[in-house]
């Protein structure tokens, strides 16, 4: 297989690969996402890459032979034998399953043994014939999209929904001479900024346009399919889509592949105009205090074997060097929910997770170039939970027609408990062609009521809310039974509607 | 296995040879005469490639990028650029250095001659004057504040590459003069990464001027600034300004020194040809990545040079490599050498193209087709790896598979169609291939996938 050998050695990207296990302690809440942060019994594992690569993880996969892939922006994919944990960190196994790919950014393990991969040009599937462990055939399963080898038309994926089609997201490009823009990014065409669905068939579908730099996407255990994208133009802070057919999710290029568009016709609409026909996120991500880039969101379906969270949705940040969890719920048959930052301090940007069979998370790792919190340009790290201790967070949140129900995971304190020791904003994004937007009248709420639960885990909070909003409820001050302060203490809700 | 050269790659080499090939009447040593105030004439020119080729490629290099001896083509001269502090150089040597004097060898005319070679082959900037001027932060781009008060600051960077890390002040602007030297014969453009870095917080404006008139990029409205250059020398100058209110906890929303980089890059593909800052170069010295053959062939997929997207390149392990295109499913280029770069596409964000290593054949729009319209639709399938790789696609409702073998100085093109098919009237279509012979053989030979091989095209080296 191939060599691939660097003359003159970056020095910025060549760093020793050090296993170790970084030692995270409880911290206070903070109001960043970087820095390092912890719940009880949860650390970081650093696994060695292959020797003599430079493995910027831009696609990563545990599937459940034992194996986890992850696939390198240079092209190639790795396997590591992860059938023992402990080896796996301590001694990894790793073999090049694949190389040549152009930039994949995403991978899928499928049913039949095979594994997908997203290459900026095509969706592939890679098919080990001989069973050697080293791919033999490179299978074309989609490429209905135009790629003009612009360095950002990235290409992201696949998740599967429950009727076995694949959905990839297709970025919008930059810096490309002859695009179409209103803002940063632009598209020439061929479905740049899309969503695309491939039915087993093999039958191409553009499924959704309004989509910026749509990093992540993944499958719900229900086999709804999400998305996050990254804040930008037309993107006030990053986000959380679920992404459903014929939907218009915001960046307004895009529309130049729709049949009811033309790019003078969507040059001459107003931002109200494409506001009324954008669908709003199940959850914004705050700039800088959650995300600036999430990558694709990954549900906790181990059964507990990652603690408390069993459900909720975990997601890296690129920027940040974070991960964090979103929770959802429905109102009025529409998800809205909340993010919170879960565990900080990671060595490099985290663009992709991926729960494997034990219960841990893997990490998959590079600043692509960007700037990112933690200080190396790429790797590999894994958190694990110690399967004994019971972290002290909030569990989950939920809205009610006049407050919120915040349950932990362990009881609290009663004596804290009071209406001063709960503290809450709300403030709204701006929907424009400008790069980011700050937060938009952000003002105090005042609780007007808290009450504790008889069990003392949950808290029920009262305050006056308003719809489209995100409210962030600081429970920082509060402590549990045994003394102890939640690792990360500011809840964003995204309050889409209030339940009636 | 395949050896590699130690340069920046068959870029630069086929730059060069290209310029060699060109230099009888380019009016770019008319150019470069003009920049440095000295009179060269194309037989000196000649004679002085001549002697370099003889008596300097060895330590310097074909590109004059240097590899024992130093690099003759960047600004660097830390022994003095004008002819006569050259020739003088030549002559004596650096002994201490390993360089031999050369007197005893060379007339005085040829030294001369190799002298003015060298300096007319002079990449990017000679030198670069550079003032600076603070702003009030958050205050909206006015660059008449250059013209209505003095620097604080001014000087100049000797060795032709601007370093916006000297900037001391957080809101400025800078001024960036000096005299550029283009030599490359294909059309080439500044490129000013992060020139457009703007969001609520920071605010930065660029004008640029050459020759004393200003010049505007192919994009405006992009953050990466890519302005058209013309071959010989011109004065370029540069005026940044960057402002905006400082948030030290935001550090990622504000401009930053070493996110400006300036480059000359080639028009077709932006490989980067010569630094014009220290980041740039830096970044530069960081690009070769390459991508060797063991024993078994190569197949890379990455945007290249000449080369349209969605092409996949194969290097075979004979020094010969081609590329199959999954949209027109043709053959659209074949080259000798080593394989590819990969580093200007995998470096940094990887905006670049990955280089072929070698001499073209030929290369797209030339193509090697199984029909004479290219425009017809084919639906690509997959390849296979391992000894032979094979791209199988439909075209007129037939299966093809096409694949490329390793023969000699040469590659043999195996053409099948799927067995069973009615056998269409393969018709490939050539194109023309200077130094290369082409032999067309009917076949009809089974492979072990059931296609039968119905033509084989061999394109050997002559």
């Amino acid at each position: 297989m191939s060599m691939l050998t660097q003359r003159s050695i970056p020095k910025r990207l060549w760093w020793k690969t050090i296993l170790c296990v970084i030692p995270l302690y409880p911290a206070t809440s903070f109001a960043q996402a970087a820095g390092t942060y912890a719940p009880d019994g949860y650390s970081i594992q650093t696994i060695a890459a292959p020797e003599g690569a430079t493995f910027e993880v831009a696609g990563l996969a545990a599937c459940d032979n034992n194996r986890v892939y992850a696939a390198i922006r240079m092209g190639d994919i790795w396997a590591l034998d992860n059938s023992t944990p402990q080896a796996a960190l301590t001694d990894p196994k790793w073999t090049k399953f694949a190389d040549g790919l152009d930039e994949p950014a995403g991978l899928s393990c499928a049913e039949d043994g095979s594994l997908l991969v997203a290459q900026k040009p095509e969706l592939t599937r890679l098919v080990d014939t001989d069973g050697d462990g080293i791919a033999d055939e490179y299978i074309n399963i989609a490429d209905g999209w135009e790629f003009h080898d612009n360095y950002h038309e990235y290409h992201f994926g696949p998740a599967q929904d429950s009727d076995g089609n694949l959905y990839g997201t297709l970025n919008l490009s930059h810096d490309k001479p002859g695009s179409f823009t209103l803002g940063a990014m632009g598209s020439t065409g061929g479905y740049r900024g899309w969503a695309y669905r491939v039915s087993p068939d093999g039958t191409f579908y553009p499924f959704a346009s309004g989509l910026r730099s749509p990093a992540g996407i993944g499958a719900s255990p229900d086999g709804e399919i999400f998305y996050t994208d990254n804040q930008g133009d037309w993107v006030g802070t990053s986000k959380l889509h679920l992404l459903e057919s014929g939907k218009f999710y915001g960046h307004p290029v895009s529309l130049r592949d729709h049949p009811d568009y033309s790019v003078e016709k969507i040059k001459a609409m107003s931002p109200e105009e494409l506001s009324q026909i954008a669908e709003v996120p199940a959850v914004w991500f705050p700039h800088v205090e959650v995300s600036n880039s999430p990558g694709n969101p990954e549900w906790d379906q181990t059964g507990g074997l990652f603690g408390p969270f069993e459900g909720q949705i975990f997601i890296g940040d690129q920027t940040q060097s974070n991960v964090f969890r979103v929770m959802l719920e429905k109102v009025d048959g529409q998800y809205q929910g909340a993010v919170m930052n879960f565990i900080g301090g990671f060595q490099s940007g985290n663009i992709r997770t991926s729960f494997d069979s034990h219960g841990h998370l893997w990490v998959g790792q590079t600043t692509a170039g960007w700037a990112a919190e933690g200080p190396k340009p790429f790797g590999l790290q894994r958190v694990v939970w110690d399967g004994e201790t019971n972290p002290f967070e909030v569990e989950n949140i939920s809205v009610s027609p006049t407050g919120f129900d915040i349950t932990f995971t362990e009881a609290l304190d009663p004596n804290i408990i009071t209406k001063s020791s709960v503290t809450a904003q709300d403030w709204h994004y701006d929907y424009s062609s400008n790069y980011g937007s700050p937060k938009q009248d952000l003002r105090d709420l005042r609780l007007t009521d808290i009450s504790l639960s008889p069990d003392r885990k949950s808290v029920t909070v009262k305050l006056n809310l308003t719809e489209g909003k995100v409210v962030m409820i600081d429970v920082s001050q509060l402590k549990s039974t045994s003394g102890r302060s939640p690792s990360v203490g500011k809840i964003y809700y995204t309050l889409n509607r209030i339940p009636k | 296995m395949r050896k590699s050269r130690k340069t920046w790659g068959g870029l630069c080499c086929a730059s060069f040879l290209i310029l060699s090939a060109c230099s009888q009447n380019s009016p770019q040593d008319k150019t470069s005469a003009q920049a440095t105030g000295e009179n060269y004439t194309i037989a000196e020119l000649n004679l002085g490639e001549a002697s370099y080729k003889t008596h300097c490629v060895s330590c310097h290099g074909q590109n004059l990028e240097g590899a024992a001896g130093v690099n003759l083509a960047d600004s660097e001269w830390l022994y003095g650029d004008t002819i006569a502090n050259i020739s003088h150089n030549i002559s004596s040597g650096f002994p201490d250095s390993g360089m031999p004097g050369f007197a005893e060898l060379l007339s005085d005319d040829e030294m001369s001659s190799v002298a003015k070679f060298i300096r007319s082959k002079r990449q990017g900037w000679d030198y670069v004057d550079y003032k600076i001027y603070p702003v009030a932060e958050g205050s909206a781009p006015d660059f008449s504040i250059v013209n209505s008060s003095k620097p604080v600051v001014s000087g100049r960077f000797k060795n032709g590459l601007a370093d916006f890390e000297r900037i001391e002040v957080p809101n400025f602007i800078v001024v960036l003069e000096g005299p550029l030297s283009v030599p490359w014969p294909e059309p080439t453009a500044l490129l000013f990464e992060e020139a457009g870095w703007t969001n609520a917080n920071q605010k930065t404006e660029l004008q640029i001027e050459i020759n004393d008139e200003p010049v505007v990029p192919v994009d405006p409205s992009g953050w990466d600034w890519v302005i058209p250059l013309e071959r010989g020398s011109q004065t370029l100058k540069i005026a940044y300004f960057v402002s905006g209110p400082i948030k030290a906890d935001e550090p990622w929303t504000m401009w930053h020194k070493s996110s400006a980089r300036a480059y000359i890059i080639r028009s077709e593909g932006y490989p980067k040809l010569a630094p014009l800052s220290r980041r740039a170069k830096i970044e530069m010295e960081d690009s070769l990545i390459e991508v060797e053959i063991g024993e078994l062939p190569q197949v890379v997929r990455i945007k290249t040079i000449e080369l349209p997207a969605y092409s996949v390149n194969v290097g075979l392990t004979n020094n010969m490599s081609y590329a199959f295109n999954t949209r027109s499913c043709d053959i659209v280029g074949l080259w000798e050498g080593d394989f590819l770069n990969i580093g200007p596409n995998v470096i940094g964000r990887g905006k670049g193209a990955g280089q072929p290593m070698g001499d073209w054949a030929f290369h797209h729009p030339d193509v090697l087709s199984v029909t004479h319209d290219t425009d017809r639709d084919c639906r690509f399938k997959k390849y296979t790896r391992g000894e032979s790789p094979a791209f199988y696609f439909t075209k007129d409702g037939t299966d093809f598979r096409i694949s490329g073998h390793a023969q000699d100085t040469g590659v043999k093109f195996e053409v099948g169609v799927k067995g069973g098919s009615t056998e269409p009237s393969v018709n490939m279509a050539l194109p023309d291939i200077e130094n290369y012979s082409v032999t067309k053989t009917d076949a009809s030979h089974t492979t072990s996938d059931n296609y039968t091989i119905v033509q084989t095209i061999l394109i050997e080296k002559l």
